[in-house]
């Protein structure tokens, strides 16, 4: 265990350095966290205004606001930024970066200078899809259906294709740097069982990081190779099959889900044994069920293609091998519900987003078999169905874990707390917020209302209303947090090391760490989450 | 782990059984077998491919971990070839009405 | 602890061996992502090879067989000359190290020009997919597809190996400034293994690609 004692005006991670240059050109992982964090912020916000004008538009059963053309495009970058440039990015190379040395006491991630290159691929390609949204945006969806994408779309496809595919790369530098940190850096006495379960979801997330993103990206190089030297690769005229794109496409991004909401499910564990002061309960099951749900979600891409020309046999087989990912998704939110019985609960920020993720990826989950159902998926396909249910595993799960993480470390991070009923009540409006944007168009899409149209027969209009009204209080439930916890960056009320007096390395370090985290390497001698061994020293009793 | 010292003797005969079975992929090549020609190569291939990964990356000599990223990757190449051919293998098994 | 691996030791680790250890798994799991890469486009040229044999047998026969059948030998000796340099260094051989690094570089320019010069005959021949295509064969489309991925795959193969070669004559150059010696030669085992890699790629191609021709 490392020492209690600590000289209050120690320099940190944050003091240490000072001035632009030292932050643009760091390999320490906790500034590159935060250099993460300003760019996701960005973008998310720019995704965000492209989701209320989509929401607006929809307002009313015509096209009033925006021109079908422009609708389109929105859509499509709404999809492309909230993709690529937040959900995929959000946790792991924020919290993932803070968090994964600390965790396992070490003083960096493997690969330092890989990391913070990471972050300029990064940059790079989103500057380049912003450079493509200049030019006038794109139309085919995020998902670059062919023929539509290769031959007919006349607007900036191979720009913002080169763009996703420079990001790709980022995303593989931060794989292979958890992969191989994890494996290499743990300290003494951190045994892979050891470790908290955050870092098994982690670990998981990047290994579909390394495996799926090269295929994404070289389906999209064959898109941008068709486009421009105006070649045949998936167009029927030269004999070639265009739903092949889509086999390659969904490689990548059916686990891709897995890559966003894998990191969330990590954030749960910690949260639910820290405010429940127990173990998770079956901790091994939880943890081989991050590495099951890695594995098995390459298993299923072709449930995304039921109606798009499979074979029947393939669409058959791929629809009994989604239900399998149910399985390892349920032993996880069986596991943290009965982590949460006869512990200590208190329902603080991070717990409240965490039992709202539980609540919140149940529901996705469970609609995700009715979509994984060959017969109910031919009826359900490119309707709102799909549309709610995949944003319940996306912003219900992926972005609830997001902002619980935030939450849960913003103190370490920052090294003070945020405003506590503030911060309840904004989680409150986002659970609130979101429920009431995105369970409406379950019956929609129930009712047959297909995505991504401009216009739709009146008599759905009081859905659409309270979607769009779902969503503006939605906005302000995330517009809260991104004000109150910049204030707090500065004015709130020291953390102290340990404010929830939660197990892990983490949080035996000072609030902001120093800069090499841990002055001699600790020597690991419980288990994670040991809140029962670990009584006096966390002063519980 | 440090790099095993294999001897010049072990390198030289993994060039020369390289440049055979080049020399037997092409022999091969001559004699008419149908879709098994293709087969031929591509295991040959393989089989070059996997005396580069044992000896001269030495994979052979490497700890677990290495084996299991190597292992691993074939297995999701594998995962990918196979389940993208089940649709390609068997999309006209089922008539289609007007077709 | 020597200079030269004490100048090469980076912050989070605290001796060379670990640090060597790290590097070469983060190698093998680039190695992983890399084969995937090259896996899609073997998967798309699976399933057309599967649809239109013949088309596809005809574009084997356009093959350039002689300039690809040296070609891969050449890759072969490459391969065989980057192992010696590391076992040069590992018995702390620099000059021979350096003059074995020196003389891979070589032979990957080597390959590479002679790429360039098939690539040329090609073009001459009207069959460069989106630039000068031209065949009278019944079979055109499907043979124009072959040549799509014979360029995709051979011209991404030639990407790595000019980055191979760029990353080898760094380590050449790194040698010779004396970074290196039998104790500390992490750079060179990490850019060995993605030499290595890049020829075990290109016998797959050699064998998707030039071998169907022969008859």
């Amino acid at each position: 265990m490392i020492s209690k004692i600590r000289i209050a005006e120690a320099p940190n991670y944050l003091t240490e350095e000072q001035g632009i240059r030292s932050w643009l050109l760091t390999t320490d992982h906790k500034r590159i966290c935060l250099l993460y964090i300003a760019a996701i912020t960005f973008f998310f916000v720019l995704g965000g205004i492209a989701a209320l004008l989509i929401r607006l538009e929809l307002l009313t059963p015509v096209t009033d606001l925006v021109s079908p053309e422009t609708y389109n495009k929105l859509f499509s970058e709404h999809g492309i930024i909230m993709v690529w440039l937040f959900l995929i990015p959000s946790i792991p190379a924020t919290l993932g970066n803070f968090l994964i040395p600390e965790m396992i006491g070490a003083k960096d991630v493997a690969f330092p200078k890989l990391n913070l290159a990471s972050w300029y691929v990064f940059m790079i390609g989103g500057l380049l899809i912003m450079y493509g949204i200049a030019r006038g945006g794109i139309d085919t969806g995020w998902t670059f259906y062919t023929p539509f994408s290769t031959i007919y779309s006349t607007t900036e496809v191979a720009v913002t294709g080169v763009g996703i595919f420079i990001v790709g790369f980022s995303s593989i530098m931060t794989g292979v740097n958890f992969i191989v940190t994890i494996h290499r850096l743990r300290a003494p006495g951190m045994t892979w069982f050891r470790m908290p379960l955050f870092l098994w979801s982690l670990y998981s997330t990047s290994v579909v990081m390394v495996l799926a993103t090269p295929v994404l990206a070289i389906a999209l190089l064959m898109i941008i190779w068709e486009r421009v030297f105006q070649v045949g690769i998936f167009s029927p005229e030269l004999g070639g099959d265009p739903v092949l794109f889509q086999h390659l496409f969904w490689f990548y991004s059916h686990p891709a889900v897995y890559i966003m909401v894998l990191p969330s499910m990590g954030v749960v564990s910690e949260i639910v044994a820290a405010f429940s002061r127990k173990a998770v309960f079956g901790y091994v099951f939880v943890a081989f069920s991050s590495v099951a749900i890695a594995v098995l979600g390459f298993l299923v891409w072709g449930h995304h293609m039921f109606v798009a020309g499979e074979s029947v046999y393939s669409a058959l087989a791929f629809s009994v091998l989604s239900y399998l990912v149910a399985v390892p998704s349920a032993i996880k939110v069986f596991n943290w519900s009965a982590t949460l019985y006869k512990g200590s609960v208190s329902l603080d920020t991070p717990m409240l987003y965490a039992l709202g993720f539980i609540g919140l990826f149940t529901i996705g989950g469970m609609t995700g078999l009715f979509v994984a159902a060959l017969g109910i998926d031919v009826h359900v396909t490119d309707t709102y169905f799909v549309i709610a249910h995949f944003h319940y595993i996306m912003v219900g799960g992926a972005v609830m874990g997001y902002l619980g993480g935030l939450h849960y470390w913003w103190p370490k991070i920052s090294g003070r707390m945020y405003p506590e009923r503030l911060a309840k009540a904004a989680a409150l409006i986002v659970f609130l917020g979101f429920n009431l944007t995105f369970f409406p168009q379950f019956v929609l899409g129930w009712l047959g209302m297909p995505r991504r149209y401009a216009a739709y027969p009146p008599e759905w209009q009081w859905l659409h209303i309270l979607s769009t009204a779902g969503a503006t209080i939605l906005a302000v439930g995330y517009l809260m947090p991104l004000l109150y916890l910049t204030w707090a960056w500065k004015r709130g009320p020291l953390a102290g090391h340990n404010p929830w007096r939660a197990t892990g390395l983490e949080w035996q370090i000072s609030s902001p760490p120093p800069k090499h985290n841990f002055e001699t390497t600790p020597i690991v001698t419980h288990k994670a989450y040991d809140y029962a061994g670990m009584k006096e020293e966390l002063g519980l009793v | 782990m440090e790099l095993p010292d294999l001897t010049f003797r072990t390198y030289l005969l993994t060039f020369l059984s390289l440049l055979c079975l080049l020399g037997l992929n092409v022999g091969l090549a001559f004699i008419h077998m149908g879709w098994v020609n293709m087969f031929v190569a591509v295991m040959i291939a393989a089989m070059q491919a996997a005396i580069i990964a044992l000896f001269l990356m030495h994979g052979l000599f490497e700890r677990a971990i290495i084996r299991l990223v190597m292992g691993g990757a074939l297995l999701w190449f594998l995962i990918l070839v196979t389940l993208t051919m089940t649709d390609y293998i068997t999309r006209n098994w089922l008539p289609i009405a007007g077709k | 602890m020597s200079k030269a691996e004490a100048l090469a030791l980076r912050e989070p680790f605290s001796t060379p061996q670990h640090q060597r250890d790290t590097a070469m798994l983060g190698m093998w799991v680039f190695i992983a992502t890399e084969v995937l890469f090259f896996g899609g486009l073997f998967v798309a040229f699976a399933v057309y090879r599967m649809y239109y044999t013949q088309g596809f047998l005809e574009g084997s026969r356009g093959m350039t067989l002689v300039i690809g059948t040296i070609n891969s030998a050449v890759l072969i000796a490459s391969t065989f000359t980057m192992s010696l340099a590391i076992h040069a260094i590992q018995h702390n051989k620099q000059l021979r190290c350096y003059l074995l690094l020196l003389i891979t570089a070589l032979i990957g320019l080597v390959f590479l020009a002679l790429k360039f010069t098939e690539y040329f005959i090609h073009y001459q021949e009207h069959k460069v997919p989106g630039i000068w295509f031209e065949s009278h064969d019944p079979q055109a489309g499907p043979e124009q597809l072959f040549y799509i991925f014979y360029f995709a795959m051979t011209g991404l193969h030639a990407i790595h190996l000019s980055i191979g070669c760029g990353l080898v004559t760094t380590m050449a150059v790194r040698t010779a400034l004396g970074r290196f010696n039998g104790n500390y030669h992490t750079a060179i085992d990490v850019t060995g293994l993605y030499w290595h890699f890049v020829d075990i790629i290109w016998g797959f191609l050699y064998a998707i690609f030039y071998i169907p021709g022969f008859r």
